[in-house]
């Protein structure tokens, strides 16, 4: 029967070329649209580092000399505004929907601060670690639920920054980068005292590593200093940030919403609580709406492809009605047949399966910046491309076969 | 005429393989066209941003830091963005406008507050976009100077706020500060992204500067018609490298060229670090060849039915040829009959387009950045009537059709003109 179908496509071997040319290139298409889909998605659902659910940032602000309930704080201003802070803070604090609160100076992950380039005390060399600087209260711990990244608990870390020790982040995805480079991986800093120019005095001790804080599911984080933020420090507060109770939000913000005068307390004025996920929403719009709209294409394509394979099956097996008739009067079941339709097929596929792989292959090889797992992902796509492949070609023979098995043989080669 | 009857005929007669091939062409003139057109709405000229082609936006301070090439804000202090900007050659306008613009609380006096999307603009910005100005006015230059607290608000947020468009005069409170209104425009589309707001405050960048580099100031340039930008970047990249040079062991860091000032498309679809990187346009090939894709697998399919279609026909054209038909005129013929189906499924799939952009936009369209939920409450924020409805999409979608039709029907159509009558008659089969 083998000989016989080798045979028969050899006689057919224009349609057949032309066939396996168009599947080939639909499995490289389908291969390098699934890679790129599975790039876009592949660390979207890996942990944040922090936990916005829950999470409000409230602006604080001053408000302006030529308001006219600007109040005149004499000669303490700077103190007098501590003390309003401090007042502020209690406030949140003592609030039965409120879990933790917390001050800092650009806290919050999607707030822009300045860079820091990292270096050690005694060396002119950078580390190659380059990270925003934002300066949190040991609070800040609990409120956006760091976590260490060697094994310290919650209480030493707030520990540390109470003693002025900065908190670094993680950097997992970068890990292979800096090895490779010589450069040292963030837990390396662990203890060691870092400043953030070569030329200057003033160093930090790393108290811990804590897991890398990522602002988008999309891109690829970078690093963070997280420097103690004291009361001391009270001028340089920008946000007040709160981590409601589960279930309190609207409680929370419509507590505030309610009574402004909460929010007010001589010249510090405090914005609306704003929860923290519309930023990381906003942050990831772009990324979230392209990544929806290249899945929706996809599906798209795949129809269309579906619709191409089941046109062009279609045909052939209705140009075989005759063929199965003398088949079936020949002693052929439904089964035989069904076999052949699909077997033939699957020649196909494994034709433009080996052509579509060296294309792609030669294509890839080119690419001298492909790491191993990025090339084992490859063969994933592959496999996966041609199982998608295989199943449209499957179901695209399977429907005009299983309505031809069902001709008369007589009625059919009567039509022929 | 005669086309559109034999098309007829053929949907009567090869009903299953007619109709495949209407939907696979109608889903594949939808899928470009979805693509082009999130593309194109993304960066449309229209009202008020009539001249968005000709506007470009000088933001970003890229600096050299431990040898390395960093941003290092989005925003520039006032006066580094003078000293870069101003007095360009092919420049007709410059504004200035603040370069990050998070949600403020604004209400009336005893009502509620409401997060509102606030934009700090000058007055030459009322002049480089076209507002339509339903009472009041803009402000303008002394009062951007003495930093008055006067305000523009739209019609959905004066609605919001007092329940009336008729508010010039009126007075708001935007964070703690009283502001008065002192004109009302009608709402921004969401999709202009870079100049959607409830209201617009006057802002000078006096006040916003963090050092004498950076700062919270960003300018709009409107260039002169037929302004290349390139030329206005050449100029920004000269004075980039005098600042440095002239700033030498003044400042921190020396600053370094990133490709500023941006038009519209090089701000959605790239950013500074790609121009420090000389990284190309990424964005272009990479649309290039999702169009390449989405036509040709397409086109590749509906290919095979065309020829798998023409394979029914072929004693037909057999007979023609036979009666003295050309080979061209049997090509023509079918290529044309071939046509009036891309035409139909084409019309399908592009009416499937715009109802997908007009009810799904909001999924498949970034909006506004910073845009929490409360800013587009009572605005329509999809994409507007004339950004779909435009001559040039119907004009691109009918050059779609062609190709496409020429793509899977030229190569069938040969081979099947070149069929001998005889040989055709007797086999009935190509």
């Amino acid at each position: 029967m083998k000989r016989a179908l080798y045979r028969q496509m050899r006689h057919e071997w224009r349609d057949n070329l032309w066939l396996v040319i168009g599947l080939s290139v639909v499995g490289l298409a389908v291969w390098g649209l699934g890679a790129q889909l599975y790039g876009t998605l592949k660390y979207a659902f890996l942990p944040m580092g922090f936990e916005d659910k829950d999470l409000y940032i409230v602006a604080v602000g001053d408000v302006s000399a030529d308001n006219e309930d600007y109040v005149d704080y004499g000669e303490d201003g700077a103190g007098m505004r501590d003390n309003d802070i401090r007042t502020l803070l209690q406030e949140y604090r003592s609030n039965p929907n409120v879990e933790a609160a917390a001050i800092s100076s650009c806290g919050s992950p999607y707030m822009v601060s300045r860079y820091w380039t990292c270096f050690l005390a005694d060396e002119a060399d950078s580390l190659g670690y380059i990270g925003s600087s934002k300066s949190i209260s040991p609070e800040m711990v609990d409120v956006l639920g760091l976590k260490s990244a060697t094994g310290e608990s919650g209480e030493s870390l707030k520990k540390m920054l109470e003693e002025g020790k900065i908190l670094i982040t993680s950097l997992p995805r970068q890990e292979g980068e800096l090895r490779e480079s010589g450069k040292h991986l963030p837990e390396d800093y662990k203890g060691k005292k870092v400043k953030d120019n070569p030329d200057g005095d003033a160093g930090y001790v790393v108290g811990d590593v804590v897991d890398v804080i990522r602002q988008s599911r999309f891109h690829t984080p970078r690093g963070m200093f997280l420097m103690p933020l004291g009361d001391a420090d009270l001028g340089r507060v920008t946000e007040i940030m709160v981590r409601v109770k589960p279930g309190r939000g609207e409680a929370f913000v419509g507590d505030y919403e309610s009574r402004r005068e909460m929010q007010r307390l001589h010249n510090v004025s405090l914005g609306v609580p704003a929860k923290v996920a519309f930023d990381r929403e906003a942050a990831e719009r772009d990324d979230t709406v392209n990544a929806r709209l290249f899945v929706s294409l996809i599906v798209f394509l795949f129809v269309i492809i579906f619709l191409g394979l089941l046109g062009s099956f279609w045909f052939r097996v209705q140009q075989r009605t005759g063929e199965i008739a003398i088949r079936k009067v020949c002693g052929a079941t439904d089964r035989d047949i069904f076999r052949r339709l699909i077997g033939e097929g699957m020649i196909l596929m494994v034709l433009s399966a080996l052509l579509s792989g060296c294309v792609g292959w030669v294509t890839l090889l080119n690419i001298d910046t492909l790491s191993p797992s990025e090339i084992m992902e490859a063969f994933m796509a592959e496999g996966i491309s041609i199982l998608v492949v295989v199943s449209g070609v499957v179901l695209s023979i399977w429907w005009p076969a299983s309505r031809a098995i069902k001709i008369e043989p007589a009625l059919a080669i009567k039509d022929d | 005429m005669n086309y559109i009857k034999k098309v007829c005929y053929e949907m009567k007669h090869q009903r299953i393989m007619v109709w495949v091939s209407v939907c696979g062409t109608a889903i594949a003139v939808f899928l470009v066209m979805a693509f082009f057109l999130t593309d194109r709405i993304r960066n449309c000229s229209v009202a008020p941003a009539t001249q968005r082609d000709r506007i470009v936006t000088g933001s970003y301070l890229s600096a050299e830091y431990d040898g390395n090439s960093l941003v290092l804000s989005s925003g520039l202090s006032r006066e580094l963005a003078l000293r870069l900007y101003s007095g360009l050659d092919g420049v007709e306008k410059m504004s200035l406008v603040k370069s990050w613009e998070p949600l403020v609380d604004v209400g009336v006096k005893g009502g509620k507050y409401l997060s509102l999307q606030p934009r700090y603009v000058d007055d030459v910005f009322w002049k480089i976009y076209d507002f339509s100005f339903i009472d009041g006015r803009s402000f303008d230059k002394a009062e951007v100077d003495a930093d008055a607290k006067v305000a523009v608000v739209t019609v959905s947020t004066a609605r919001r706020l007092f329940k009336d468009s008729d508010v010039v005069g009126r007075e708001i409170s935007v964070g703690h500060d009283r502001f008065r209104i002192i004109g009302v425009t009608e709402d921004v589309s969401p999709v202009l992204r870079e100049l959607f707001g409830n209201l617009y405050v006057p802002f000078n960048g006096r006040n916003s500067d963090y050092s004498s580099y950076e700062g919270l100031t960003n300018v709009r340039l409107l260039l002169k018609p037929g302004v290349n930008p390139e030329s206005v970047k050449k100029q920004v990249e000269k004075r980039v490298k005098a600042i440095s040079a002239a700033d030498e062991g003044k400042e921190e860091y020396r600053l370094v060229y990133a490709g500023q000032p941006y038009t519209n498309e090089e701000t959605l679809y790239r950013t500074p670090q790609d121009f420090i990187m000389d990284r190309g346009d990424f964005h272009s090939t990479k649309m290039w060849m999702y169009y390449g894709v989405f036509l040709i697998v397409p086109a590749i399919t509906l290919g095979s039915m065309t020829r798998s279609r023409l394979r029914h026909r072929v004693s037909e054209i057999g007979v023609r040829r036979a009666f003295g038909a050309s080979r061209k005129s049997i090509m023509a013929q079918l290529i044309g009959e071939n046509f009036v189906i891309t035409l139909l499924g084409g019309a399908i799939g592009m009416v499937l387009c715009l109802l997908f952009m007009w009810l799904l936009s909001p999924y498949f369209i970034t909006m506004i950045d910073y845009s929490y939920m409360s800013a587009l409450e009572g605005i329509y924020a999809g994409p507007t009537f004339s950004m779909l409805f435009d001559l040039r999409n119907f004009v691109v979608a009918l050059v779609l059709c062609f190709v496409l039709n020429l793509l899977c029907s030229f190569f069938p159509a040969l081979r099947a003109s070149k069929v001998e009558p005889a040989q055709a008659i007797a086999n009935s089969k190509i």
